[in-house]
């Protein structure tokens, strides 16, 4: 059997393998990511509950029905950890907000009931950034559990939202975790810590109980060590349901089989402003994305999504939190900041709303039309690697999601990969995104495969501190 | 900011803070403040985008490019 860091640090599809050959049991394997979740990833401020009781018990079933010859797919017997705004029966759901730490809900979320019909199973509910940072936090200690470590350097931050799905994945904590992203929230975590993260077209997989920030931009997506991780949980996540309205237009998700002749652009400036080791990462990637396909410069239309983005997102934020904040429970919060940062965007006019969705409808049509030729574009992840951890945002020159195609991408609904392409000072990792069309998922998904069969960036462990 | 824009953000921070369910002291008002500053010159931005009458908003919950949704349409 392998040893401990071998496990702890193995793909999906690797510890399927493991699984079927009958070297290793799923209740093995729970065993161990629970041991280290409480050794290392408390450790980190990753986790808010570990789920052991409902772990073992579907740890025990997917290995009877192994045992049977039933083989549920590529997530079956798997360990993995969902970010802590989905509902789970019989755990606190805590949206990462500490006044919600006892907060239950009485039924799974959609995706919690997909991953457990896959057979996958539920180790741990995962640390945010509180209420995932619609609040209007400026700092990493903005959440219920602490500020999120990053695994390769605990003086640095995880990222946010989805910071614990970030930090416990590459700590080898779990092989794989469900994020959220509604601007950055999967995206920015998985680029800190280096791994692959990907966030859906919008609709595509059902947010039905999860927490809602925003309604138009609101994501659920996969978080693991690579892209091919990313395809096979997306293939349980995504699908038709009835209780969230956007998923019943999406199309079946089939897989890209392709392992070259993509069709890739960059845009003009877009390694412009970004740190020398940013750069360097982005032009070695495309140094292996041009083995892979073509690469062809393109210009974005100009237009002001991130505004557009800010005023949906604000608007959307203070309805669904209305009550929460009249009521005062926003004082109870982590950051000081978000006690009173949202109650600006109570007063937001309803024309302001609208002119932005307007601008929205604008923004979609253009942004198709510039990048439909294209399989993705290939940009920088985030402008930065890992701030320190207890660096306030405000320090930087300008806002650092600002000068990504982040905001664009979370506007217009299009789906985005993260991918690890080296390693910065501090020893922090740099990364990449491919972002593509409406629907083209298994394009970025299939890109994303090809480009890490030809690197070892995704193969590195970070050196983790005693836990 | 205009003059306009001044006048706007001091009747917007009096609704924001009627929202609020104590008074703020003088750091966290100043935190209210400077968002709904942030907002305007979000608004403003956005209002250098022309737009014609008629330029619908994007289907609540659906930011489908148009084209898509035709073929999808189609192809039923």
């Amino acid at each position: 059997m392998a040893n401990e860091d071998q496990l702890a640090f193995a793909t999906v599809a690797e510890l399927g393998r493991l699984l079927r050959a009958h070297d290793v049991t799923s209740v093995q394997l729970t065993t161990l990511f629970l041991e280290r979740l409480e050794r290392i990833g408390q450790a980190l401020n990753a986790v808010v509950t570990l789920t052991q009781e409902l772990a073992m018990e579907q740890a025990r079933r997917a290995d009877e029905e192994l045992e049977r010859g039933v083989d549920r797919g590529p997530l079956h017997g798997i360990p993995y950890g969902a970010k802590d705004l989905l509902a789970t029966i019989g755990y606190p759901t805590t949206w990462g907000m500490a006044p919600l730490r006892e907060q239950q809900f009485a039924f799974d979320a959609a995706v919690i009931e997909r991953m457990a019909a896959a057979r996958a199973v539920l180790v741990a509910k995962l640390a945010m950034v509180e209420g995932a940072g619609g609040f209007g936090y400026t700092q990493p200690n903005a959440a219920l559990t602490g500020p999120g470590h990053n695994a390769w350097n605990p003086e640095h931050w995880a990222g946010g939202s989805s910071s614990g799905s970030g930090a416990a994945v590459a700590a080898g904590c779990v092989p794989m975790a469900i994020g959220t992203e509604t601007w950055g929230s999967i995206l920015v975590p998985a680029a800190y810590n280096g791994l692959a993260g990907f966030r859906p077209t919008f609709g595509l997989v059902s947010r039905y109980g999860a927490m809602a920030l925003s309604w138009t931009m609101d994501k659920i997506g996969p978080m693991a060590r690579t892209a091919a991780d990313c395809e096979a949980m997306l293939q349980v996540l995504a699908g038709p349901d009835a209780r969230d309205a956007p998923t019943l237009v999406r199309p079946k998700l089939h897989a890209d089989p392709r392992r070259n002749g993509f069709r890739f652009a960059t845009f003009v400036a877009s390694d412009s402003d970004v740190e020398p080791e940013v750069a360097a990462g982005y032009h070695a990637a495309l140094d292996v994305l041009r083995e892979i396909g073509s690469v062809t410069e393109i210009e974005l239309p100009r237009l002001p999504y991130e505004a557009a983005a800010s005023i949906i997102i604000g608007a959307e934020g203070a309805a669904a939190f209305e009550e929460f904040l009249e009521a005062g429970t926003a004082d109870y919060l982590t950051a000081p900041e978000d006690h009173v940062s949202l109650l600006a965007a109570l007063s937001l006019p309803a024309t302001d709303y609208v002119r932005a969705q307007r601008i929205r409808t604008k923004a979609i049509d253009a942004m198709h039309e510039a990048i439909a030729p294209f399989d993705a574009v290939v940009a920088p992840a985030y402008p930065t690697i890992a701030n320190h951890i207890a660096a306030s945002f405000r320090e930087e020159p300008e806002s650092a999601d600002r000068r990504t195609i982040d905001g664009a991408a979370n506007l217009c609904g299009l789906p985005g990969l993260a991918l690890p392409v080296g390693f910065g000072r501090n020893g922090l990792p740099v990364s990449i995104s491919l972002t593509g069309r409406v629907d083209s998922d298994a394009a970025i998904l299939a890109a994303g495969a090809a480009f890490q069969s030809r690197t070892e960036w995704h193969l590195a462990t970070p050196t983790l501190p005693p836990g | 900011m205009t003059v306009t824009d001044v006048v706007e953000k001091e009747a917007r921070l009096t609704l924001s803070l009627s929202k609020s369910s104590r008074p703020l002291n003088a750091a966290e008002r100043a935190i209210v403040e400077e968002q709904i500053s942030h907002l305007i010159a979000e608004r403003n931005a956005l209002r250098a985008t022309p737009l014609e009458n008629g330029d619908q908003p994007t289907p609540w919950l659906d930011p489908t490019p148009a084209t898509i949704l035709q073929e999808v349409r189609h192809g039923e």
